[in-house]
């Protein structure tokens, strides 16, 4: 067995141990929310795959800067399949937020700034994709691509401080903001903060775990690529 | 009585979009499982086609040589 599916096993099974364990300390460990009641407990994947959703465009940014510096496809591959699973664990996000925001404002969605700034990065990453899909084989397409991931992560910071910075309805976990409203925000008790760590890092690792496979799939699809542009040659 | 009522009515669809939250991200990670999975034998699929074209090109290339 090669050494790099002996490392992707065993990062496939502490990934599952993880998220387990997550799922276990949501639903038994920590305590019910006084205001919010048990669909508060969704809180703790919901903010796992946001985080994730922030963290892939900036993986892709770092890939695409190290491809146009270097120009190996082995960084251009990263950048496609993160921005992928940015796009995947964005839209787990946006949808859990809103199955969350439901019972709790009372509606689907509303243009919050939090919200809003984070619907457009999922709109880049969907922009991205597009943008792949529509010309696969043009070598300029991984440059101008690259440089796409540019632009897209500099929406991330707003994400981070739009509750912070403009007034609105999505809670501050941690730290003192400008939100002191908690009927909408929430304080957390140690137990609420050890099962959001434990989630956060089973979703990163399922991030990971994704991301190695999904890189896996760009080189069988180059292969794919070479043995056609041999086959006509 | 009623607000009790009204509590226990409240945490049942508080538990319904608890089910229906933690359905969406399951589906969705399935979902995009099958998918990985699906791409990867077509694109196997299709590696393993195009070599056997290519070893089927090398003998008949060697037969006309002999």
């Amino acid at each position: 067995m090669k050494k790099s599916s002996v490392w992707l096993d065993r990062l496939g099974i502490a990934t599952l141990l993880v998220v387990s364990l997550a799922l276990y300390l949501a639903f038994n460990y920590a305590p019910t929310e006084a205001k919010m009641g048990s669909i508060q407990r969704i809180f703790y994947f919901h903010f796992g795959a946001d985080v994730v959703g922030l963290s892939a465009i900036v993986v892709a940014a770092v890939a695409g800067a190290l491809f146009l510096k270097s120009g190996a496809q082995k960084w251009d591959r990263l950048a496609a399949a993160s921005m992928e699973l940015g796009f995947v664990f964005g839209a787990i996000a946006l949808a859990t937020g809103m199955i969350w925001a439901r019972p709790v404002w009372g509606t689907w969605w509303t243009w919050d700034p939090r919200l809003t700034t984070f619907l457009i990065l999922w709109l880049f990453y969907i922009a991205y994709l597009m943008l792949r899909a529509s010309a696969r084989d043009d070598p300029q397409m991984a440059r101008l691509a690259a440089v796409f991931t540019f632009v897209g992560v500099a929406d991330v910071p707003f994400v981070i401080i739009a509750p912070r910075l403009w007034r609105g309805i999505s809670p501050v976990l941690f730290g003192s903001g400008p939100i002191t409203d908690f009927s909408t925000a929430f304080q957390m008790t140690n137990e609420m903060v050890v099962t959001l760590m434990v989630s956060i890092l089973g979703v990163m690792l399922l991030y990971i775990y994704l991301l190695t496979q999904r890189t896996r799939l760009e080189e069988l699809r180059e292969e794919v690529e070479a043995l056609h542009a041999e086959a006509y040659a | 009585m009623e607000d009790l009522l009204k509590e226990i009515l409240k945490e049942v669809r508080n538990l319904s979009y608890l089910f229906f939250g933690y359905a969406v991200i399951w589906i969705f990670l399935f979902g995009y499982l099958y998918s990985l999975s699906r791409r990867e034998r077509d694109l196997r699929n299709e590696i393993e086609r195009l070599k056997a074209e290519r070893r089927d090109e090398v003998s008949s290339k060697d037969v006309d040589s002999k």
